[in-house]
């Protein structure tokens, strides 16, 4: 049987989809995901996500490798081998689950090395790479059935684009709200959040799925087997009841699981559980106005300053100025905002339209209360925020800021003051403005 | 040239299975149909399921282009060319003309005249495929090109490098799928699908 297997993987088809393979990698988005600021827990969900693009290939690869005694009508020249049916069927689809699962390992192996030079909090996750591996062998297996049951020239690409929309309809499913799409194998399985402890149980389910999936088709590939015996073909069948029990359970785990909500924590599903928060100590950088955030995000601090340090000009020195910004978690006196997971480009956020959400936010995260959103705004408050940005040359987000010709009017009344006029009007309004209550007969 | 007589096209179009293509090809127009509730919206998923089904078109029409005689045919004295080009542009034109008849029937997320450009585009891919690879892997450019379309599209990148995603007002698109159009059906007009020499009898 080795023998065998080692001919199968010499002369297997999936050598020649290596390269296709590797090339669709280096130009998915995910190869352009690689940027400084990296999260163990990000690229994990990355690498699962590999599998929308190996998964349809190897699918087909094994539909074809399948077809192939029939193809070449060498069907009854084998019934002569030493072997049994089974066991050549079972060499012939081993060879390619072993160097599908070979890509999809490699290609982990370069995300995880690269990340371990830039990450700079955590550890890898290794749930999603499980998952994204047995989904990659199911696909294998349910790809070589598929060919079994339908030889054809057409049934390797059907397979492999059936495949394809197979995935993008469960992802689908599961943005739509419909908790059985989250087994998607292209679906987040953990929660990228630095912030709380890493939730397994939707990657476990997961991985419980795919292998009753792919253990169902082994037992399906024996009991269909014409040739094999009596006692195989019954223990196909055993085993491919165990493989759907297994299936089942693996569907229940991840409907009873609370990561929802592509990858974050769903409170609805579980109420009584909680996310687990994780202890950190921030690290800051910055003045006059000090930026803390997770380590995790370390990387971004420069690029973070250099964005929003000239938004906060005018209010140095004032009560509006905050001592310091915090990300997310309410850090004692510090202003509590929510960065992201930047793109960077040397010390500068990109793309451009990052850049400018990230200063509208900002801005208007200074004049209003804590948790108010930029849709809650009031007008005196809108008018200083464009005020902030346009000292800053920056142009608002229109989405977040939308232009008004009376906000803009009262804008163009606060940066007509000069310097110590408007020092003196942040002075006395602060609290009112962050409160709310001022209006735009309140503006200078 | 003489035209080949038509009980030899007849013959020819027989050998390469090609009325097991045109249900395929009607199979997928109907499936164009039916994904209707699905793919009626402009977002990603629909975009990218329409380019699929475009794929699935163009392979069928590719992988009818596999020679099933091996180097014996290329002894014949009949004239190859004008034979594989009768082929070709009758599953071309059925696969046009099915999705046509899907896309008039009712609106999609992408317009009736970009998914044929589409359709056209993704068979000159598949063909070209064929030519170079084989027929048995005229599958794989078009949907490895369907998932590089897919990531850009994910990542608000448009551009000529993905003409599928562009409207179907859009020239130079357009004559980006015709012209893969031309060269795949010239080329496996002139030289036929690449046989591998273990496929060879």
């Amino acid at each position: 049987m080795r023998r065998l297997l080692a001919i199968e993987v010499r002369h297997s088809a999936m050598l020649p989809m290596l390269p296709v393979l590797a090339g669709l990698l280096l130009l998915s988005p995910i190869a352009r995901h690689l940027t400084p600021v990296a999260l163990w827990t990000s690229r994990s969900n990355d690498v699962q996500s590999t599998v929308q693009a190996i998964g349809p290939f190897v699918a087909g690869t094994a539909a074809w490798m399948a077809y192939r005694e029939r193809r070449r009508a060498v069907s009854d020249l084998l019934v002569c081998t030493p072997y049994p049916p089974l066991a050549r069927r079972l060499a012939t689809w081993a060879a390619v689950a072993v160097w599908a699962a070979l890509c999809y390992l490699v290609n982990v192996g370069v995300v995880f090395a690269i990340t371990a030079g830039q990450a700079t909090w955590g550890r890898p996750v290794l749930w999603p790479v499980l998952s994204g591996l047995t989904s990659v062998v199911a696909c294998t297996m349910l790809g070589f059935v598929a060919g079994k049951a339908l030889p054809g020239r057409l049934t390797a690409p059907l397979v492999a684009i059936g495949t394809l929309v197979a995935m993008a309809a469960m992802m689908e499913w599961a943005l739509g709200g419909e908790w059985l799409g989250r087994l998607s194998p292209i679906y987040p399985s953990i929660g990228e959040s630095p912030f709380y402890r890493v939730d397994p149980s939707l990657s476990q389910a997961q991985v419980l799925c795919y292998l009753g999936v792919a253990a169902a088709a082994v037992g399906l590939l024996a009991l269909a087997g014409r040739r094999d015996t009596r006692a195989a073909r019954l223990r196909g069948g055993a085993l491919a009841a165990a493989g759907l029990v297994l299936a089942a359970a693996g569907t229940g785990l991840a409907l009873r699981s609370p990561v929802g909500d592509f990858g974050h924590f769903d409170r609805s599903a579980r109420p009584a559980s909680a996310p687990v928060p994780v202890a950190y100590t921030p690290v800051c950088a910055g003045s006059p106005l000090p930026i803390c955030v997770h380590p995790a995000f370390r990387r971004e601090l420069a690029a973070l300053e250099a964005a929003l340090s000239p938004v906060t000009a005018p209010l140095a020195g004032t009560p509006a100025m905050p001592s310091g910004v915090a990300q997310s978690r309410h850090d004692g006196s510090l202003l509590p905002f929510e960065f992201g997971d930047y793109q960077l480009r040397g010390d500068t956020i990109v793309p451009y339209q990052a850049l400018t959400i990230l200063r509208t936010r900002f801005a208007l995260a200074l004049v209003t209360a804590p948790g108010t959103g930029p849709a809650k705004a009031g007008a005196a408050q809108r008018a200083v925020a464009a005020f902030l940005l346009r000292q800053a040359g920056v142009t608002p987000e229109p989405g977040l800021l939308p232009p008004s010709t009376v906000d803009t009017s009262a804008a163009q009344r606060l940066a007509a003051l000069d310097a110590s006029g408007r020092h003196a009007w942040f002075a006395a309004h602060a609290t009112a403005l962050r409160a709310g209550t001022l209006t735009l007969a309140d503006l200078p | 040239m003489n035209l080949p007589p038509r009980h030899l096209i007849g013959l020819h179009l027989r050998t390469r299975q090609t009325a097991r293509a045109v249900v395929a090809l009607a199979a997928t127009a109907a499936a164009v149909r039916a994904s209707q509730h699905w793919t009626s919206g402009s977002g990603l998923f629909s975009q990218v399921v329409l380019l699929l089904l475009a794929a699935a078109a163009a392979t069928a029409v590719a992988t009818g282009a596999h020679n099933p005689f091996g180097e014996v045919e290329r002894t014949a004295s009949s004239p190859l060319p004008a034979l594989r080009v009768t082929h070709l542009l009758t599953l071309t034109g059925t696969a046009l003309a099915a999705t046509a008849v899907a896309a008039l029937i009712t609106t999609y997320g992408v317009s009736g005249a970009a998914m044929l450009r589409n359709l056209a585009g993704f068979t000159g891919i598949a063909l070209l495929t064929a030519g170079l690879l084989g027929a048995h892997l005229a599958w794989t450019v078009p949907l490895g090109y369907v998932l590089y379309c897919g990531g850009e599209l994910d990542l608000h990148v448009g551009n000529l490098w993905t003409w599928p995603t562009r409207p179907g007002s859009d020239r130079a698109a357009l004559a980006i799928a015709l012209t893969l159009l031309a060269a795949g059906v010239a080329l496996v007009s002139l030289t036929g699908a690449r046989d591998r020499r273990s496929e060879q009898t």
